[in-house]
């Protein structure tokens, strides 16, 4: 449901929890997790600006409906909206919407994708790009974080062989 | 295939995109703090010191993008209320200047004052605005990570 990010708080906590999992953290890591932590946040943010289009949207649409009800603010809308299906608040509306302008809240949710499609789509498309920005990030640190352990595994390889070779009788010795 | 845009105003505007956010000019940043800390890292990783160079460069290259993203989130403004409700309230400047301004001249000031609020009521919100404003910056954030991507895992 729509929850107004506080912004840098929200981003900090993300990268925090991100960073936390990272297991040697260097600058190339880092920096990979950062912009992680920062397409996260905006497809959030996304998400909450088209829900909160649509509830514009749906505000609209009951203005347009004609009827002698006063129509309901935008925050009064969306809080019974967040409150959910099945919620008190959310039926006492539905209830009151019908018997005022002979609409359901899916008929207004209806309405509202209609007229706001362009945004809507829009937004999908941002959604869509940071959700690949976070797969493609993901990729190149498993790559790094597979690397490393590639290099430490060989480092230890080297040194066990080298233990060998000056273990082993050299031609000197011999 | 997307044609751009046809109208000559169109066409006005969108050779204005790229200097909004300045994505469209190409970087390098070998002389950023973060370049030879970065390069150093990936030569540790076993690149060449090309490939840490273009590995460094398309890093800093997303954190670019992700920066002009935000900066264009966080200055979006919205507002809906027109400056003046009426061109006769301009009327007045008609009157004590001896009529330096004609009726056209007052409607040009009227539209121009309050050409942001009628483009703003064409987004309809502030979140519409900031989805409109950010969809055309998809292709720098796409093409960012793919050259990163690119980059890194360039070395088998």
């Amino acid at each position: 449901m729509v929850k107004e990010l506080s912004a840098l708080n929200e981003r900090e906590k993300m990268l925090r929890e991100l960073v936390d999992e990272v297991e040697e953290p260097s600058a190339v890591t880092l920096m990979l997790v950062e912009q992680m932590a920062d397409a996260l946040y905006w497809a959030r943010q996304h998400a909450i600006d088209k829900e909160l289009i649509i509830y514009r949207g749906m505000q609209k649409a009951i203005g347009q409906a004609a009827s002698d009800w006063s129509d309901p603010s935008f925050s009064e809308l969306k809080a019974v909206l967040e409150q959910g299906i099945g919620s008190k608040a959310y039926n006492d509306f539905e209830l009151k919407l019908n018997r005022e302008v002979g609409l359901t809240i899916a008929d207004l949710r209806a309405r509202s994708m209609m007229d706001n499609m362009q945004l809507i789509s829009q937004a999908d498309d941002l959604i869509q790009r940071q959700v690949r920005n976070i797969r493609g990030l993901q990729k190149c640190i498993d790559l790094i974080d597979f690397k490393k352990r590639l290099v430490k595994k060989m480092d230890l390889e080297l040194a066990r062989l080298e233990t060998e070779v000056a273990a082993l009788p050299g031609i000197r010795d011999a | 295939m997307a044609g751009g845009p046809k109208t000559h105003a169109g066409r006005q505007r969108s050779s204005l995109n790229s200097l909004k956010h300045g994505l469209s000019l190409e970087v390098e940043f070998v002389s950023d703090p973060l370049f030879a800390l970065l390069k150093e890292e990936f030569v540790m990783l076993g690149y060449s010191s090309m490939e840490a160079s273009v590995a460094s460069n398309a890093l800093l290259e997303c954190r670019r993008v992700s920066q002009a993203y935000a900066d264009v989130f966080w200055s979006v403004e919205f507002d809906t209320k027109p400056l003046l409700d009426d061109p006769l309230q301009l009327a007045h400047f008609h009157i004590e200047q001896d009529g330096p301004y004609s009726s056209a001249d007052i409607k040009t000031i009227f539209k121009m004052l309050n050409s942001r609020s009628s483009k703003d009521r064409l987004f309809g919100s502030i979140e519409g605005k900031r989805i409109a404003k950010l969809h055309p910056m998809i292709r720098y954030h796409r093409n960012a990570v793919s050259a990163l991507q690119n980059s890194i895992t360039s070395k088998k």
